[in-house]
């Protein structure tokens, strides 16, 4: 009986000691829950032109390569590419036993399929911009596949990243269906969606690279920052990204969560139009920017949502000029900028019942802050002035047809300055919401985007961000918006950095929770 | 009274043309285009062309409001932003709106309508008095902010219920535990509003001769309360009840976002925002339905409180 009880005894502490010795060595999460601040609407990843969408669908899906540390492009489906001497043709080679979540294997067809549905015009796909520049598309086996351009264009390979989705599944249930039930390669399948209130994603056990320690992962979507902020204090989720300024600063003090912040979620800018008067002047502009104390305003207004700007580009890119930028940058002068403002209405350039007006988007609360206080300088100056706060897509609207003469917009893009600069500066771009039109720009941002060397390319970006930033004042950058993650204190290796991804399985983390 | 339904049913041909005229119009008035919306600061020209074509934005304004209202009718009618047909989203999101609605609806009157009689029949007693404080504090206070104050003490203070989402439908334990706080929330407004009516349209009855008429009859002063004056009372309070549940199906919205609901209201403003006009279309003409729906429910009640009113 004694020795029953005691063999009993050691079977029971062997045991207890193997099992705390596995859990000690294993990272394995049962259940991760996050909050994300919108509703997601679609996952097909040829229609994820909506931040939240891309987030998402980037867990499901895999490109043919990713971004690794410092947004640099590492391999992902393909483990290899070459490019050829003229720069125009890119040739990928596939891993083997790339399996889809149904359980085909990926091949070069299918990539081809992702690819030229995103080209094909009446998709209408917000990605096709991004790779406007290929010719065709040749399957050359099952494990290559050659991309040819029609012209040599350097942030191709950004493009790459797009999430390759299985032809014979997307054929089969269309362009509809594959947004609700996405398939794909990626870390995490989908389980279950319950659409506005929540995803659950699984950790797929056949991933090609290391399979996530998150096995079940709750993605809620929590609009109100105030809930998100009690959902992390009552334990609800593990995880939030959209909290705000009074919310954070409680986190930080408290042991119990982590709050880490990163720069780089995309730029904030006043900007000018230059097809309307008096803002075409450049004497107008400057006067304005001297007219606003910037540096003493943002840091109070954004606190660590944000840093005082000099750059259009956020730090984490090339080519390092914030320096320059900065020295050179219009400062605060409110005297000159009376004088200035004195003097253009003399001349007859500001009329006399002119009454500056500030557009800025009322769903972003530091912008608006910023723009009230910006209004209030200007009335010190002595120019009238007042804030328009309003609906976003009102407001895009307007700005599209050349109605606003100064705005507050922001902007974020891939890791490449073509993104950030060509569609804003040049003549016919995009988004040149300020009109402004420059051959020499012009010349600049075309030279730059189809030649790859490196040098080269940071010297042209320097000039356009002198020539627009400095000489010209098209546009004022203010803030450089910080991505901020609060998470319970037991989450491990969950970092931000790049706001195109939620980064639970990357080439450098797995997150998990001890 | 069957006639008289079908009458009202009848009726809600002319108001859907009505609604969906105005509702088709003002989508037009408002600027902003789904296409350059949709797909941000990717856009070019020639893809916001593209787009446009593929929704048929570019046919004009009569015909589009034919395919709309066509496709809103045969349930074709497909939602830009979310890439699904629009009869499926919404319903979707009407079950957690009902839920909510009908919850909070019958918590209103549980609490309400004892409260607003008792506060009658002892007018100007202690109980009156601090009943119908809270009451106007109620109606003050944006629901918003009682959410938020609610989540704090029953979910991070007092870790009794779930902060916010949705648990599953409300039969199941963890659907009714998400259910309870919001519910609470967004009654406290309806109850505040119901209880004041009650009470008020109480004493109106009160004064009235023939209460005196039975007390002097001898009739027990419970049975007065409740079966005479009560009942009599109740036509304006249901009035007040269903306009207030209509309300509540399509403006939640508040509630909805502090508690991350997955409802209807929410859907309309992000559809809005997006410019999604089918689903705008769709959604607000399915809200503008079940409002008449409601009202024609009311009306049938009335009948059954008070047989002098009929229906030809």
């Amino acid at each position: 009986m004694k020795n029953k009880f005691l063999v009993l005894l050691l079977v029971s502490l062997f045991m207890v000691s193997v099992f705390s010795a596995v859990q000690a060595q294993e990272k394995v999460t049962e259940e991760f829950v996050m909050g994300i601040e919108d509703e997601v609407s679609n996952l097909d990843p040829g229609e994820t032109t909506i931040s939240v969408n891309e987030r998402v669908a980037s867990l499901i899906f895999d490109g043919l390569v990713r971004y690794g540390k410092a947004n640099k492009i590492v391999p992902g489906i393909a483990k290899d590419w070459t490019i050829s001497e003229n720069e125009m043709e890119y040739t990928f080679e596939l891993r083997e036993g790339v399996l889809f979540h149904n359980g085909q294997e990926l091949t070069a067809e299918d990539v081809e399929y992702t690819y030229q549905r995103i080209l094909n015009p009446e998709y209408g796909s917000g990605l096709r911009a991004k790779i406007e520049s290929i010719k065709s598309i040749e399957v050359i086996d099952d494990y290559t596949i050659k991309f040819t351009l029609n012209e040599p264009y350097a942030p191709f390979m950004l493009g790459m990243t797009f999430g390759i989705i299985p032809k014979e599944y997307a054929e089969k249930i269309g362009n509809e269906e594959l947004g609700r039930n996405p398939i794909g390669t990626g870390p995490f399948k989908l389980e279950e969606w319950s659409p506005g209130n929540q995803i659950v994603l699984s950790a797929y056990q056949d991933y090609w690279d290391k399979v996530p320690n998150i096995k079940k992962l709750v993605i809620r979507s929590i609009p109100e920052s105030a809930t998100q902020a009690m959902e992390l204090r009552s334990g609800g989720i593990d995880f939030g990204v959209n909290l705000d300024v009074g919310q954070l600063e409680s986190f930080r003090n408290n042991p119990d969560f982590k709050v880490k912040t990163a720069a780089g979620a995309g730029i904030n800018f006043l900007g000018f139009n230059f097809d309307m008067a008096p803002t075409n002047e450049r004497k107008f502009r400057e006067a304005v920017l001297q007219a606003v104390p910037f540096d003493q305003m943002i840091p109070q207004i954004f606190g660590i949502l944000g840093e005082r700007a000099y750059s259009m580009l956020p730090p984490t890119l090339w080519p390092e000029e914030r320096e320059y930028l900065k020295e050179n940058a219009v400062g605060f002068d409110p005297e000159a900028a009376a004088q200035k403002f004195e003097e253009l209405k003399a001349a007859g350039v500001i009329p006399e019942d002119y009454v500056a007006r500030v557009y800025v988007s009322n769903s972003r609360p530091n912008q608006v802050k910023t723009a009230e206080a910006m209004v209030t300088a200007l009335n010190q100056a002595g120019l009238r002035a007042e804030v328009k706060a309003m609906e976003f897509g009102t407001m895009w609207d307007m700005l599209g047809r050349g109605e606003i003469g100064m705005f507050f917009l922001r902007f974020v893009s891939d890791p490449d300055p073509d993104y950030w600069l060509y569609r804003f500066f040049k003549s016919d771009g995009s988004l040149n919401r300020a009109f402004y039109e420059n051959d020499q720009v012009d010349q600049w941002l075309e030279k730059a985007r189809s030649i790859s060397n490196q040098a080269e390319r940071e010297d042209l970006y320097q000039k356009v961000l002198r020539k627009v930033l400095i000489e010209d004042l098209v546009f004022h950058p203010l803030a450089h918006s910080n991505q901020i993650y609060v998470m319970q204190d037991e989450v491990q290796e969950l970092n931000p950095g790049n706001s195109l991804i939620i980064p639970l399985v990357t080439p450098t983390a797995n997150v998990y929770k001890e | 009274m069957f006639a008289y339904i079908i009458k009202r049913l009848l009726w809600l041909i002319p108001v859907v043309i009505g609604v969906s005229l105005i509702l088709f119009g003002i989508m037009q008035l408002v600027p902003g285009n789904p296409a350059a919306i949709m797909l941000g600061t990717n856009a070019t020209p020639a893809a916001i062309k593209a787009l446009n074509e593929k929704f048929g934005f570019n046919e004009p304004f009569h015909i589009r409001y034919f395919l709309m209202l066509k496709n809103f009718i045969t349930g074709e009618l497909d939602s830009i932003y979310y890439g699904d047909e629009v009869i499926n989203i919404i319903s979707n999101r009407l079950i957690p709106t009902i839920e909510l609605g009908l919850l909070s609806l019958i918590i209103a009157v549980l609490v309400a309508i004892p409260t607003g009689v008792i506060a009658a029949v002892k007018k100007n007693s202690l109980f009156d008095l601090i009943s119908m404080f809270i009451a106007t504090i109620g109606i003050s206070v944006p629901a918003f902010f009682t959410g938020i104050i609610f989540i704090y003490i029953f979910s991070v203070y007092f870790p009794f219920f779930p902060s916010s989402g949705y648990g599953g439908r409300i039969w199941t334990l963890s659907g009714l535990r998400h259910l309870v706080l919001p519910a609470f929330a967004l009654s406290t407004v309806m109850i505040a509003s119901t209880s004041r009516i009650t009470r008020s349209s109480m004493l109106d009855i009160m004064k009235e001769d023939y209460l005196v008429t039975a007390r002097s009859k001898g009739v027990a002063e419970k049975v007065i309360i409740l079966k005479h004056a009560f009942r009599n009372a109740l036509i304006p309070i249901i009035t007040n009840i269903g306009n207030q549940l209509a309300m509540m199906f399509g403006g939640a919205i508040l509630i909805e976002s502090v508690f991350a609901w997955p409802g209807v209201g929410r859907l309309a403003v992000s559809a809005v925002e997006a410019r999604d006009q089918p689903l705008v279309f769709g959604s607000i003409l399915i809200l503008s339905i079940l409002f008449v729906l409601v009202n024609l429910l009311v009306d049938i009640i009335y009948v059954f409180i008070n047989p002098q009113i009929s229906y030809k």
